[in-house]
This record gives structure tokens, C-alpha cells and sequence, in this order.
């Protein structure tokens, strides 16, 4: 297998910036998490993981629901089956990026192996 | 450990996947209660065998701190509603959760009926119920193992080389009522370190993030 005959592939843009992939990436381990949780252990600020979710939920990732309880507001985030579907094929494409990575660093040494094995006395 | 997230930072799934999955778990000061619960139990024994209403003055505070301490974690950390886990590991789960049960009635069926009390006997089926608790909280979340070993080797060690004390030579009746006593604190004790480290991990895992000026979540 030569560095031409396998394009590397590329993971979708908006699940690959580290915040909405860390968001994700919880929500996928879970059913659903509220905004508290998100915050704390994503370690966002307010702001940004507000966009965030914005985004997500632009995209049609995930869902939000809000209500209050006792007087205060409670956000609470869930994955859609589309938003799960793009996790895993995200984790998939980045699992395949990394096999054709170490392909590409191992090719030379096949290379380098071949051309010193002495051919065969005819 | 600084785990934030922006722009630039590299994502640890691996690290986000253990908090997520093992959340309700490393909420430790549970089992602090709970320890502090069966020790004061352990304690009232000789007086609220004759008098149960004893009990009552000790199990409604704690109540009411368990109530508190699920308002804390929700306001603190937040909350989750956990996937749904497979029909299989629900059942292993339940069935290690026998396991502790078991070791304590074998223990207890040992031991009972024992007019002069054999030191040896007793520490063997304390040691028992011992291995089986420590068997099931060591097993209950094996992701958790890296974390937790630090702290639940030294205590299984220590608790057990505690239970077999007794084995290790003859003991007077004085020091095998110290024994006794301190056998009866070991579990209590246990679950109060291991409540505490728990906590530690998770207030370790999931730092507080910087204040800022509103409270009010944004969206």
C-alpha cells in the first residue's frame, strides 16, 4: 500500500472542535445532563458552552430542554439519534485516520526492508 | 489536574467517559453518612437493644443530611440521567451484590451460638465478611480501579492484617475485647475513608469552574 492509494479521510468539522467534541463526548456516556454538569466537567465558561450547545442544537445534535425548578432554571441536554450516529462515526473516522497514519510511517521501513533483502539466486 | 477545554486544548475522552459513567459512584460522602450511620448504630447497640426508640433520634438527622446532601451534589456538580445498562450486567451486578450479604450471614452463622468464644474462629469468619465486602466494592466499577487503588489497597491491608490479629499468636481476654471493638469500627471506618477519598477524586476530576459575575445558566 503506497501514501497514494488510501486518502486519509476527514472527521466532520463540527463535532471536531474540542468543545462541542468534549460535550459529545459526555452526552454520549449518558442519557442527559444539565448544564451544571456540562460546565463542570467540560470546565467551559458560561458563555462559551452556551454557544456550543447553540450550535449543536442548530446542527441538530442535541436537544435542550429547560425548566425551572425551585425558582431557578434547569437546562437539560440530550444526544438526538443523529448527534449519537455522528459521535461514533466521528470516533470511527479518527480511528481510521490514526491506522492510515501509522500505514504511512511504516511504509518507508517496509520499503527500506525490501530493497535490503538480498533477491534470490536464480 | 487542569482539564479545561478551549479552542486549542486536546480533548480526554477517556477522562470524560470515567466521570460521566461513574458519576453517581465517586459521590463519596454518601458512604460517609452511611459509615457515620452504622457507627453511631454500633455505639447505640447495648442501649436501643432494650430501648428501640433510641434509633430514632439518630436515623432522622440523617435523613435529613442525606436530603442535603443530594440538593449539595445537584447544586455542586449537577446532574445526569444515566443510559440504560444491559439486561446481562444488571444481573452480574445484582449477583455481586450477594456476594457481602453472603459472607456476612456465613460469618454470622459461624460465630453464632458460641458460649466461649474462640478468637481464631471469629477472626476467620471476620475475615470472611471482610474479603466479600472488599471483593464487591473493588469489583462494583472496575474503570474506577486506576483511581481508587491508591486508597483501597492500603485499607484492605491494613483491615485485614486488623481481622487477623488474632491468628498471629494467643490474645489475652483484654486485648481480645479491644479486638472486638475494633473489628466492629473496621467496616464503619472503611466506608468513612473510602466515602471521603471518593469525594476528593471527584472534586479532583470535576475542579469548580472560575466564578463569574451571573448565576444564571445562559442559552
Amino acid at each position: 500500500m503506497t501514501n497514494k492509494s488510501k486518502p486519509i479521510p476527514s472527521p466532520n468539522r463540527m463535532v471536531h472542535e474540542p468543545a462541542r467534541l468534549a460535550i459529545l463526548t459526555v452526552l454520549s456516556s449518558c442519557a442527559s445532563a444539565d448544564f451544571v454538569f456540562l460546565q463542570g466537567v467540560t470546565q467551559l465558561s458560561k458563555g462559551n458552552l452556551s454557544v456550543q450547545l447553540t450550535n449543536l442544537e442548530t446542527a441538530g445534535l442535541v436537544v435542550i430542554t429547560k425548566e425551572i425548578i425551585d425558582k431557578k432554571m434547569r437546562t437539560t441536554v440530550r444526544l438526538t439519534d443523529r448527534g449519537g450516529s455522528e459521535i461514533e462515526e466521528y470516533w470511527r473516522t479518527m480511528d481510521a485516520i490514526r491506522a492510515s497514519m501509522a500505514d504511512r510511517k511504516r511504509a518507508p521501513e517496509r520499503r527500506r526492508r525490501t530493497s535490503l533483502t538480498p533477491e534470490p539466486a536464480v | 489536574m487542569n482539564s479545561a477545554v478551549d479552542s486549542d486544548a486536546v480533548v480526554a475522552p477517556d477522562r470524560l467517559r470515567l466521570v460521566t459513567q461513574n458519576f453517581r459512584e465517586l459521590q463519596g460522602l454518601r458512604w460517609v453518612l452511611f459509615g457515620v450511620t452504622f457507627a453511631i448504630f454500633n455505639l447505640s447497640l447495648p442501649w436501643s437493644a432494650q430501648r428501640s426508640w433510641v434509633l430514632i433520634p439518630i436515623i432522622l438527622p440523617m435523613g435529613i443530611i442525606a436530603k442535603y446532601l443530594d440538593r449539595y451534589y445537584e447544586r455542586r456538580f449537577g446532574r445526569i440521567e444515566t443510559s440504560p445498562e444491559p439486561e446481562m450486567w444488571r444481573l452480574v451486578r445484582a449477583l455481586m451484590a450477594g456476594l457481602p450479604v453472603a459472607g456476612v450471614i456465613v460469618g454470622a452463622t459461624l460465630t453464632r451460638h458460641i458460649v466461649h468464644p474462640d478468637p481464631k474462629r471469629i477472626a476467620l469468619s471476620s475475615l470472611l465478611m471482610w474479603v466479600s465486602i472488599f471483593c464487591y466494592v473493588f469489583s462494583s466499577r472496575l474503570q474506577l480501579l486506576s483511581l481508587r487503588k491508591r486508597y483501597l489497597v492500603p485499607i484492605f491491608v491494613v483491615g485485614t492484617i486488623v481481622v487477623l490479629y488474632p491468628m498471629l499468636g494467643s490474645i489475652d481476654s483484654a486485648m481480645f475485647s479491644l479486638w472486638k471493638e475494633l473489628i466492629a469500627g473496621l467496616i464503619p471506618l472503611s466506608m468513612i475513608i473510602v466515602g471521603l477519598c471518593d469525594h476528593v477524586v471527584l472534586l479532583r476530576l470535576m475542579p469548580k469552574p472560575a466564578s463569574e459575575d451571573d448565576n444564571d445558566e445562559q442559552i
